[in-house]
């Protein structure tokens, strides 16, 4: 059952890197080339999970901003390099990164709690790739990563929360440190080294070897319900207060009626629509409010305006998504 | 500043080597140093990085030569910088500088998870370490061999109960 007072999405990651070849940093433009055509021509003979092949290089920063702000991809994944490719399965949420920090990072993305699930899609994904060609993979360190950061399981399992009234209270600096304690991490909304936004963060575990992967997935799931116990407690407070009500109506109001208005702007009272939402005083899902907040994102706006929109441009079609979608509430 | 040795020519290289908290120092010129052979240090172990101080107190000992990865040639301190390393083969040859850093930075240094082509619900550690003390034997590291032997027993005996 989904439960997303608290949760917005999930992701399961896994690097891998092939046996008996060199790892990214000290690889050519055209051992990695090599790679890409190696892993396209097998993709055409067998292609279970129907993996569409784009080769980074050749995307559109429109296209490839759409998808950082999904998080299907990673913010350095861009194009800008040489030698990138990605495979990916737009409706499924699969996305796998050829030649970003190791050979592969595959990644699936899920919007509920269920890791576990979303586990063994990507392990079966993990088992078509290996099945393409072995993995570096040792008894003792496990699956070889350039960054031993990655090294045993190269899971990266993270869960994207909204903590309003925890970010409100400041509270976010106890819970990063008392986390940081049981092997997770806190990071803004992009991860490592981007800023939260909209109170929104993102929390995953920092150990992957020593650990199974039972344990990392079990440590999140813990974390999650950790989390909305506490959110949900101080959100039926933080509600009730005359000042915060007031803000969340007048920010309603604005989002229903204003003719222009930024991204920084709309996803600071997105995050108030939402807690209200969750909180049973406005009557939106709060899954609706989760897309809207990708589709007012620059890159997404300009894949609908086109890439010679302005700022401006952008801000009023920003402005008119929100109305439409707001309207009749 | 004099050079320690000679005592005529100015010190330009100033050693600081502090192995198992045992600290000592020398103040050189640079044809004295070239005696000593400590010339050759380069950069290598003088920059703050997450990784460098990872490593241990141990590891910095005076070296002539540059440790290298004999697959990739990737340096120690080409991966203090980056943080990454060059291929698979650079684990074992760093095995002993790495050590230290994975048992803070990791849950240890032994892989506890899904291995290729298993079920992730099988027995994985003891699997792990029986499939070790194969490759140990294999490569005739019997003292390595002897002490997985004892963890395998240690293991099985803790299922038994």
């Amino acid at each position: 059952m989904k439960n997303n007072t608290v949760l917005i999405s999930s992701r399961i990651r896994l690097a891998r890197n092939f046996a008996n070849m060199r790892f990214i940093p000290v690889m050519t433009e055209e051992e990695k080339e090599n790679l890409k055509e190696k892993i396209h021509e097998k993709l055409k003979k067998n292609n279970p999970f129907s993996l569409d092949y784009i080769n980074m290089e050749s995307l559109d920063s429109v296209h490839a901003g759409a998808l950082i702000e999904e998080h299907l991809i990673s913010p350095d994944f861009n194009g800008n390099k040489k030698g990138e490719a990605l495979l990916i399965n737009h409706g499924e949420k699969i996305s796998v990164m050829v030649n970003e920090e190791d050979h592969l990072r595959i990644q699936v993305l899920g919007n509920d709690g269920n890791l576990e699930e979303l586990y063994s899609k990507a392990k079966a994904l993990d088992e078509y790739f290996d099945g393409m060609m072995p993995f570096a993979f040792s008894e003792k360190l496990g699956y070889l990563t350039c960054c031993p950061t990655n090294l045993g399981t190269g899971l990266r399992a993270s869960i994207m929360v909204h903590l309003p009234a925890l970010t409100e209270c400041g509270q976010i600096d106890n819970i990063a440190a008392s986390f940081s304690n049981i092997g997770l991490t806190v990071r803004g909304i992009y991860g490592e080294g981007s800023q939260p936004s909209g109170c929104v963060y993102q929390i995953s575990n920092s150990v992957s070897l020593g650990v199974s992967e039972k344990e990392i997935i079990k440590l999140l799931e813990k974390a999650l319900s950790q989390l909305e116990a506490s959110e949900k407690k101080l959100r039926e407070k933080l509600v009730r207060r005359p000042g915060v009500e007031d803000r969340m109506f007048r920010r309603y109001g604005l989002l229903k009626e204003a003719r222009m208005i930024s991204s920084k702007e709309a996803t600071e009272y997105l995050s108030d629509l939402r807690m209200g939402a969750c909180e049973k005083i406005f009557d939106i899902p709060a899954d609706k409010i989760d897309e809207l907040s990708v589709k007012i994102q620059p890159y997404n706006i300009m894949l609908v305006e086109g890439e010679k929109a302005d700022g401006a441009a952008r801000d009023r079609k920003r402005a008119e998504i929100l109305r439409n979608a707001l309207s009749g509430n | 500043m004099l050079c320690e040795k000679c005592k005529q020519r100015e010190a330009t290289t100033h050693y600081v080597e502090t192995i198992n908290g045992n600290k000592k120092e020398m103040h050189l010129c640079s044809e004295c140093a070239r005696e000593e052979g400590l010339d050759n240090i380069g950069i290598g172990f003088s920059f703050p990085s997450l990784f460098s101080s990872l490593f241990g107190e141990d590891h910095f000992a005076p070296l002539q030569e540059e440790k290298r990865c004999p697959s990739c040639n990737t340096t120690l301190s080409e991966f203090s910088r980056t943080g990454k390393v060059g291929c698979p083969d650079c684990y074992s040859a760093f095995e002993t500088e790495f050590r230290p850093m994975l048992l803070k930075m990791q849950k240890g240094d032994r892989h506890k998870g899904s291995r290729p082509g298993s079920e992730p619900e099988s027995d994985n550690f003891l699997d792990s370490l029986k499939a070790e003390l194969k490759e140990a034997i294999e490569k005739e590291d019997f003292e390595r061999a002897a002490i997985l032997r004892d963890k395998i027993k240690e293991e099985e005996h803790k299922n038994e109960k």
